[in-house]
């Protein structure tokens, strides 16, 4: 592992933890103002909520995206090649796979169809949809792993 | 495409991680590079000739390799 490598994977971890540290923190100072105020509270969340979310997420997905750039960035032209190669035919079989889970969806009985588990306790259209990415995400990362292993492996 | 990688690392004695740190790649693509199993851009083949003091004809050869 090069030293830039170390220092991407370093600095992200610390990233991350500061993201996550200031997260509990502005939970706790919220929790704390509004802990008398339920009406505050619910104002807070219909207004300021969607903003602090859509901006973390925003950045969280921009440093993500950062990352993966400056990784990139730093590794030889063979792991570039594997993480390419990885890409293309893992997240393709993955997405094949979810392909097949969209088409059984077209299905009439598929209306009735319950989901195992639900995230937050939620049960609305808008977690369906989240699901539905997160497994589709989820497919093709597990297919771009095995197609990342069978490449060096061929390669050992 | 076949190559002598192997037997000019092992003229002058150098590891696997040696090599890898002159060249600039992992230890793991060294390794690839030598089972020709994976070929090497342009780039990278100019780089090994240059770390070799060899012309690149010299190392890489066309030839599939029978391994």
């Amino acid at each position: 592992m090069t030293r830039t490598v170390k220092r991407i994977l370093i600095g992200s971890a610390c990233v991350s933890v500061v993201g996550v540290l200031l997260s509990y923190v502005a939970g706790y100072a919220v929790g704390h103002f509004f802990s008398d105020d339920p009406e505050g509270m619910a104002r807070f969340e219909a207004t300021v909520g969607p903003v602090v979310l859509g901006v973390g997420g925003l950045a969280i997905m921009g440093g993500a995206l950062w990352t993966a750039v400056a990784w990139m960035r730093s590794i030889d032209e063979a792991a570039r090649e594997a993480h390419k190669s990885a890409w293309f035919w893992g997240g393709l079989a993955g997405m094949s796979l979810g392909g097949v889970a969209i088409i059984l969806s077209l299905l009439p009985q598929a209306s009735s169809w319950r989901l195992p588990f639900i995230f937050f306790g939620r049960d609305d259209p808008a977690i369906h949809a989240a699901i539905g990415a997160y497994a589709m995400l989820l497919l093709m990362v597990l297919g771009y792993s095995v197609a990342w292993v069978w490449w060096w492996w061929k390669r050992r | 495409m076949n190559n002598r990688l192997k037997v000019l690392r092992a003229e002058r004695d150098w590891s696997q991680a040696h090599l890898a740190e002159l060249l600039g790649v992992s230890r793991q693509t060294v390794n690839a590079l030598e089972t020709g199993r994976y070929d090497p851009s342009l780039p990278l083949a100019f780089k090994i000739a240059r770390v070799f003091e060899q012309p690149i004809e010299s190392i890489f050869s066309e030839e599939e390799s029978n391994g």
